[in-house]
């Protein structure tokens, strides 16, 4: 859980009584109307507190969880909505237009949550009168969320599930041609987790696939095909995927087996096709033969797992790793520019730095 | 003998392929529970189970064997084969049925598929005379 960053909030004394509003931050709380005398502290000596992002609340009906919303480390969280109530969309609004309030759910009531977001994310994602910036947040919520709880189960099932629900709202949202590699970059979480990579790599395939003109239903079908790419690391130990320092010859080549074991798990199923298992068994695979696993050369890594290769290393290198920091756009991008043609397939290469470099959005 | 119907092509890292034998070294990385014995010959081989989504268009090949042991076969095809399918290899008298574990490209025409053996048989030549 996501506790670390509040625990000033925990050890402050204010726990289960009527919130006077003499504390820190409660001249920014009122400005957001809220009533104090109405307003329950929540209890921190049974429940933590969990951030969520508003924009997943813009479904506008009832949530049946208590929100809770706090101006910062040294203010009180007080109740925002209670369960039984729709969120008021004006408060809402003006809290997600000014950025001052965070909002969270206690510890306890976080699967409900996680359950109430897999309900209705599709409700806010074809919201057309919602802002695309919005919808591309509630999309990274609701795939780092959904992709997490499917890859911790390790049922290839319900990863192969929830995979196919996403995609085809991923390239709803993604197939739109306003919206920017940079900006997308910007909303997207970027840990090490293999589901955080899965979802960045599936949202930057979208766009590439969208742009270098592949129909609709076959967008649809790459995006599952990156969700799923990397199945093959939970079968890694943890030890090594979160190792922070060099890697020695036994730890490379347990890595080096994840698209073989991925493709293993998924090679008997009738709901994905071949191009989808190629991204999962060729995304490794390099132009020139020195890929992996199979070390086969151009004209025999599939179209689709020559796209996944090119985001998925840029989505690698401008994350945090265990064993370094993010990379600046541009330095990736001049990696991706050498082994261009070489190693990675030119066009698929350009198309994409021309994409992360539209409108100077890079950073 | 070769047949004519090999489309395997040896790289020259295996020029020497049929003037091999013995027992393979182990190398440093591996793991095997039993010796491997290197077995130079042609087979046939059939593809019994392929893959949902992946067709073929043949499924009889004329291979050759590399090295065998208890458990595994390490068999040279001039195709790709795929992880988890099911093959049907006859040599020397001999059949086995295995289910394909890895593959590696060796150069042009020739790549080396690991499969671990399931079902292994000799079968005896005088039967029937």
């Amino acid at each position: 859980m996501f506790v670390g960053g509040l625990k000033p909030i925990a050890e402050l004394a204010f726990r289960g009584r009527i919130f006077d509003g003499s504390s820190g931050g409660c001249e920014t709380l009122l400005d957001f109307g809220f009533n104090w005398a109405s307003n329950l502290v929540v209890d921190l000596e049974v429940n933590q507190l969990v951030p969520i992002s508003g924009v997943t609340l813009l479904a506008k009906s009832v949530t049946g969880i208590d929100i809770f919303a706090s101006a910062g480390k040294d203010s009180i969280p007080i109740l925002f909505c209670s369960k039984d109530e729709p969120v008021e969309y004006s408060r809402l609004r003006k809290i997600l237009d000014e950025g001052v309030l965070k909002l969270y759910v206690t510890s306890e009531s976080y699967k409900a949550y996680q359950a109430y977001l897999r309900d209705h994310w599709t409700d806010i994602l074809v919201d057309e009168n919602l802002p695309i910036e919005t919808r591309t947040s509630v999309l990274s919520e609701v795939l780092r969320d959904v992709l997490d709880v499917s890859f911790q189960s390790g049922d290839t099932n319900k990863i192969v599930a929830s995979s196919k629900s996403l995609g085809a709202g991923i390239v709803k949202v993604l197939g739109n041609k306003n919206v920017l590699v940079s900006g997308l970059c910007d909303v997207l979480r970027h840990d090490y987790a293999t589901f955080t990579h899965s979802a960045n790599v599936a949202c930057y395939i979208a766009m590439l696939a969208n742009r270098l003109g592949y129909s609709t239903d076959e967008q649809n079908q790459i995006v599952v095909g990156a969700l799923v790419h990397d199945l093959g690391k939970l079968s890694i130990d943890d030890r090594i995927l979160s190792k922070p320092g060099k890697l020695d010859e036994f730890e490379i080549r347990a890595i080096q087996k994840h698209p073989m074991l991925g493709f293993t798990q998924l090679a008997s199923r009738l709901d994905l096709n071949f191009g989808q298992l190629m991204m999962v068994y060729q995304h490794h695979e390099k132009l020139d033969g020195s890929g992996y696993p199979v070390a086969i050369a151009a004209d025999e890594i599939h179209p689709w797992a020559k796209l996944c290769a090119v985001v998925d290393i840029f989505e690698a290198l401008t994350s945090t790793r265990p064993y370094r920091s993010a990379m600046p756009h541009l330095k990736a991008l001049s990696i991706l520019q050498r082994e261009s043609g070489k190693k990675l397939d030119g066009e698929i290469v350009a198309v994409w730095s021309e994409m992360v470099l539209a409108q100077g959005g890079v950073r | 003998m070769i047949s004519s119907k090999m489309k395997v092509v040896l790289p020259s890292s295996l020029e020497n392929f049929f003037q091999e034998s013995g027992y393979c070294n182990p190398t440093f990385f591996e793991d095997r529970s039993s010796a491997r014995i290197k077995l130079r010959c042609e087979a046939t081989m059939i593809i019994e189970q392929g893959l949902a989504s992946i067709s073929r268009v043949e499924s009889n090949y004329v291979v050759l064997i590399k090295d065998i042991s208890r458990r595994g076969v390490s068999i040279l095809s001039h195709e790709q084969i795929w992880p988890e399918e099911l093959i049907y290899v006859h040599f020397q008298n001999r059949e086995l049925r295995a289910k394909v574990v890895r593959c590696r490209r060796l150069g042009p025409s020739c790549y080396e598929c690991g499969a671990q053996i399931f079902y292994f048989k000799k079968i005896d030549s005088n039967f029937g005379e």
